[in-house]
């Protein structure tokens, strides 16, 4: 037994050891060939971008699909199926003109009457989409001509633009059986990059580089997505270069460098934040001085040094700092427990019966963190924050709910002092349904009832501005307003920890992220890993 | 022998719909919508999308309604679709059943294989070295967590030694292969998962040979074959094994709800494509359909064996009158 | 008797060593605050992933913790979730197995039937579900353990019953008009005990590696609570950088469990009339 034993604790000991790799030959002449293998943890759920909610679907959909617009590399909007569009003066009415040489991956032309196909899927009540908000707004969709489309809004609404990203679906392919459960949400027909050739249920997803694209085939013939479930299982595909890519945890990040001897790691600020938020109803966060004091209490380094391995920044507003709506002029609040004794002092929370906590007419300066189950950096973050009030005098007690008790019977209703969650941010940076005093209701999302007119204000008119210079100067304000209200303890911005294997050329990071020109991805002929056989 | 077989097929019908029933209660009693996953914390979904989710859903309706529509269903074998991907749950199943069965019989073949000739060699060796080896080694099957013995293995043999794949159920390039090329990658792709789940599921079968095998060297017939001076191999083999086996064979249903317990577990590590991982899967998200899918097709399959089992046993053992 | 027994339970020396462990076991979980070295709960953040040293005995776990310090209270828990949830099905069990054999007739139809369902229930199944939908703690997990793991004891102790019922002795005691109550828990009971003990100890092992695997899932004994089972599987992500972090809580299940069933066998031996 003890032999056993022995034998056991020896594996734990080689590490980092390395195994051959054979390189085969292909026939191709301008580097296009091999594979990509991506994974994930879990399968995808509708490989069809209007009911997918999921990260796994939407990673499988970006590559089949495409958009009338989308980002480019500095996340300006530019044109994807559509070739240009104008937005009139009163920012009611867009007019698309759709590129004619697009052709789905069945061969049938696109054409305008996908477009409408599309939207009047989004807004059918039969339709289980979650996306269906965004294009409630819109009065009407007029076809001019096959590769020119009308968009009339009730009211001018600017985030109108980028919602018109979401990917559009083959209508010829769709118009008949039920939607929800159609034979095509398993089998999509896109006219994206890749098109799409099997999925084998929670074992992987293949797909291989379309030829007709209307930019040009991708370089990779066949991106293969595979399922595994067990992190550190996965890690250990990825050791074994069995698997191209994986984003890291920040202990991954910071493993011995021999690991990733023939990966390219990569490391750049996601787009999201994670936060304290307050119960704005609690008498204890009524006065935002108090909040104020609370932040200035809080060590972000720490957190930041402690759950990413200082692979973050602290967030300072409700913008990340590669969003255009992020202001740099607002600056953080320092970490000074002292100052922020003197304001709660101000406020009558003072020690008076020397027992380590702060009190004011008898009562204790006392209140309970909550967060979800499962996520562990928000778990150590609620203990570090809890040991920063100590200092202060303020006594801060721990909950870590199941995810469904915790969204229904705590923060629909309200029952909760502070809460520390995140969001993950689209691009566009409207957040009125975060902010406005019109979204306080139970499910909604401005569950810490912060209510600001000014803030209101701001929040509409960006809505029905379009320029994207003035929204900027709207979004700024509202990044100032909410920091020095502080409805919330904006904490940090984890960074994104992409690894690629060594062998792909191309991969660059922009304001984006990684993937934006994976079309253009290469692997030099001499070193392609596999080959179909012909 | 066919009206026996019917009448246990019979009794199987209340087991089958008392287990229906606890799925069905435990799953129902409890707090949590199927829709709060798919809606929860996502801004772009309004109060109203989500109501419209549960109707669509049904399940606004009381329990025992909702369990009668269920049972109507499955009476015409439709168990209805997934929450998750609105496909048919026999579907999701069906691509999900043969990997689970590959790794479970293979399992089960393993362990017969070597746990019966273990159980008999160390009762009749009792107390010799070997027993003991024998002893702790298949305890130390039984006693080391699966999951963590998973990754060992997969760092020594697939990372270190390189010999074997980490998980999962064939290779990406498994479709160029030639029929013999397949064979070969599926089989190196099931050699850790089967030893982990045949090393880990020795003991109890091991042990219960043991007992039984000594049970019945204390009977009279045997020492009468002794006495008669048969061979030492004769008696054991021809005579007692044969008779320590029969309630052996009873083991083999009981021992399917443990092995699918077990693959909840084992297709997590190995990223095994079966029906653990999408019970666990749908458990996680409260896809009650799946549930109940999986919940009945696991019984099926348990009362399947224990059906197999009795047969066998009317079939080996004579005393047994098909009553 | 005891002292019989327990002298032949000693000659095996398998079983003396589980024994011994089992014992220490028992000490640390009671003695946990006295021989941990740290605070289980609160780590410095700063000091995480230290591998062993004199400070640190196990090294520190990715949170700063004191490993050493969590393994002796996770012993406390993981040996509590054993004995508890064992507890709980040897009562269930056992009274059910002894009224299904004393009375027959539609009370044991009843009882077997439902035997038989939970039988054919994947037990694993039935407790991930069951966690699941309430909420993973520790009293959860045992109390489901511990009622899902009844049915065999029941079957056992029924079958055990109805062979005693027909001993002239309880024959005697009924011709005495002696209480049925009476009857069952003071002369048969005692009669059926022993099987139920080998049993039992058998079950803590088994319900010690449920939870680690319960863990494995998610569903165990929620962090920051230590347990045996979710000290292993948090371990088992940082196993590429941090190998302590998993080796000592999985050699402590191993260990463990093995040395329940040891003693388990053990004990079978010595009860097996057979083997004198």
């Amino acid at each position: 037994m003890r032999k056993k034993l022995f034998f056991l604790f020896l594996v734990f000991c080689f590490v980092g050891c390395k195994k051959t790799e054979t390189v085969k030959q292909t026939s191709g002449n301008d580097n296009s060939g091999d594979y990509y293998v991506e994974s994930s943890i879990g399968d995808a759920s509708y490989l069809n971008p209007i009911l997918a909610s999921d990260s796994a679907s939407a990673d499988i959909n970006n590559l089949v699909f495409n958009g009338l617009v989308k980002y480019d590399k500095n996340i300006n909007i530019m044109g994807d199926l559509a070739e240009s569009w104008t937005v009139s003066s009163d920012g009611k009415i867009i007019i698309f003109n759709l590129r004619k040489n697009v052709r789905w991956h069945d061969g049938k032309q696109f054409t305008a009457e996908d477009v409408e196909f599309t939207y009047q899927k989004l807004i059918d009540p039969k339709v289980k989409t979650p996306y269906s908000s965004d294009f409630e707004l819109v009065k009407k969709i007029e076809i001019i001509n096959p590769y020119k489309i009308k968009i009339t809004y009730k009211g001018p609404f600017s985030p109108g633009l980028i919602s018109w990203g979401m990917g559009i679906i083959p209508k010829h392919i769709f118009q008949t059986g039920d939607f929800n459960t159609h034979p095509a949400n398993r089998k999509p027909i896109g006219t994206g990059p890749y098109k799409f050739v099997e999925w084998k249920t929670d074992e992987k997803i293949v797909l291989e580089a379309n030829p007709d694209y209307f930019e040009g085939p991708p370089k990779i013939s066949k991106y293969i997505y595979r399922i595994i479930p067990d992190q550190s299982v996965q890690f250990l595909e990825l050791r074994n270069e069995t698997i191209d890519s994986m984003g890291l945890t920040p202990d991954q990040y910071n493993a011995y460098k021999n690991f990733f001897k023939n990966y390219n790691k990569f490391r750049y600020p996601s787009f999201g934040y994670a936060y304290l938020g307050y119960n704005l109803l609690n008498p204890f966060f009524k006065e935002k001085e108090i909040r104020q004091a609370i932040a200035h209490s809080i060590n972000k380094k720490e957190i930041i040094d402690g759950i990413l391995l200082g692979l973050g920044v602290p967030a300072t507003g409700p913008y990340p700092p590669t969003s255009w709506a992020y202001n740099p002029e607002v600056s953080d609040y320092e970490y000074n427990p002292e100052k922020a004794k003197k304001i709660f002092g101000k406020f009558g929370w003072i020690d008076s019966d020397n027992d380590g906590w702060l009190d004011k007419n008898g009562k204790k300066f006392e209140f309970t963190i909550i967060t979800n189950q499962g996520n562990k950096s928000r778990a150590v973050a609620a203990e570090l924050i809890q040991a920063h009030l100590k200092k202060v005098g303020i006594k801060v007690n721990i909950r870590i709910l199941e995810w469904s008790t915790f969204i229904h019977q705590y923060i629909d209703k309200k029952k909760f002092d502070a809460v520390i969650l995140g969001w993950s941010l689209s691009r566009d940076p409207d957040q009125y349904p975060l902010w406005h005093s019109s979204q306080k209701k139970e499910g909604q999302y401005n569950f810490v009832s912060y209510e600001n007119k000014e803030v209101d204000k701001l929040l509409e008119e960006g809505r029905r501005i379009f320029p994207e210079k003035q929204r900027q100067e709207i979004y700024r304000k509202i990044h100032k307003i909410l920091a020095v209200d502080q409805p919330y303890t904006f904490l940090y911005v984890a960074d994104a920890l992409p690894v690629i294997h060594k062998r792909f050329i191309g991969p660059e990071v922009a304001p984006l992220g990684i993937g934006w020109n994976f079309r253009e991805w290469y692997v030099p002929e001499a070193n392609q890993k596999y080959t179909l056989q012909q | 022998m066919i009206s026996y077989i019917f009448r246990r097929l019979l009794l199987t019908i209340p087991v089958l719909l008392g287990i229906t029933v606890i799925t069905f209660l435990v799953m129902h009693l409890s707090p949590g919508k199927p829709t709060d996953i798919l809606t929860d914390m996502n801004q772009k979904i309004t109060v109203e999308a989500k109501q419209r989710l549960v109707a669509i859903y049904g399940l606004d309706k009381p329990v025992y309604v909702q369990y009668g529509m269920w049972i109507k269903r499955l009476a015409k074998l439709d168990f209805g679709k997934s929450f998750k991907d609105d496909r048919p749950v026999i579907k999701k199943i069906a691509e999900r059943l043969p990997a689970t069965l590959l790794l479970n019989f293979l399992s089960i073949i393993f362990i017969f294989a070597i746990a019966i000739p273990i159980g008999v060699i160390s009762s009749v060796k009792k107390d010799t070295v070997f027993d003991k080896i024998t002893t702790v080694t298949v305890f130390l099957g039984f006693s080391v967590p699966t999951f963590w013995l998973a990754i060992l293995l997969m760092i020594f043999f697939g990372l270190h030694l390189g010999w074997l794949p980490i998980s999962g159920f064939r290779s990406i390039n498994f479709d160029e292969l030639t029929f013999f090329g397949k064979f070969t990658d599926i089989t190196k792709h099931l050699i850790l998962p089967v030893f982990v789940s045949a090393f880990t599921g020795l003991a109890g079968l091991s042990r219960y040979t043991k007992s039984a095998m000594l049970e019945v060297l204390h009977q009279d017939y045997i020492r009468t074959a002794r006495a008669k001076g048969l061979t030492e191999s004769t008696v054991i083999f021809k005579h007692a094994l044969r008779n320590a086996l029969i309630p052996v064979v009873t083991i083999i249903g009981l021992t399917i709800p443990d092995l699918i317990g077990g693959s909840f577990i084992f297709e997590t590590i190995f990223a095994w494509p079966g029906m653990g991982r999408l019970g666990y899967e749908a458990i996680m998200s409260r896809d009650y359909p799946v549930i109940m899918a999986v919940g009945t097709i696991v019984a099926i399959l348990t009362l399947f064996g224990n059906l197999i089992a009795d047969i066998t046993y009317a079939y080996i053992d004579p005393r047994i009158r098909y009553r | 008797m005891l002292k019989l027994y327990l002298e032949k339970l000693l000659k095996n020396k398998l079983a003396k060593i589980g024994i011994l462990i089992i014992v220490a076991l028992i000490l640390t979980a009671i003695f946990s605050p006295l021989i941990s070295t740290h605070n289980p709960i609160e780590g410095n953040i700063l000091e995480r992933l230290q591998p062993p040293s004199k400070n640190h005995f196990l090294g520190t776990d990715e949170m700063g913790r004191d490993v050493f310090s969590r393994m002796v209270y996770g012993t406390r828990i993981s040996i509590s979730i054993g004995i508890i949830a064992v507890g709980i099905s040897v009562i269930v069990g056992t009274f059910l197995g002894l009224i299904s054999g004393y009375f027959g007739g539609k009370i044991d139809t009843v009882i077997m039937r439902f035997v038989d369902i939970m039988l054919c229930f994947p037990t694993f199944f039935l407790i991930l579900m069951v966690i699941a939908f309430l909420e993973p703690n520790i009293y959860n997990v045992m109390i489901v353990i511990g009622l899902t793991s009844w049915t065999g004891l029941a079957r056992l102790v029924r079958g055990e019953t109805l062979s005693v019922k027909e001993r002239d002795f309880i024959i005697a005691a009924k011709g005495l008009g002696l209480k049925k109550r009476r009857i069952i828990f003071v002369h048969i009971l005692p009669n059926v005990i022993a099987p139920v003990i080998v049993a039992s100890i058998l079950g803590v092992g088994a319900a010690i590696l449920t939870e680690s695997g319960l863990s494995f899932l998610g569903l165990g004994v929620q962090p920051p609570t230590p347990s045996w089972g979710n000290i292993l599987t948090s371990g088992k992500d940082y196993i590429h950088i941090a190998w302590w972090l998993s080796l000592f809580p999985g050699l402590a299940i191993l260990v463990t469990v093995l040395s329940w069933n040891l003693l388990g066998e053990g004990l079978r031996d010595v009860f097996d009339p057979r083997i004198n």
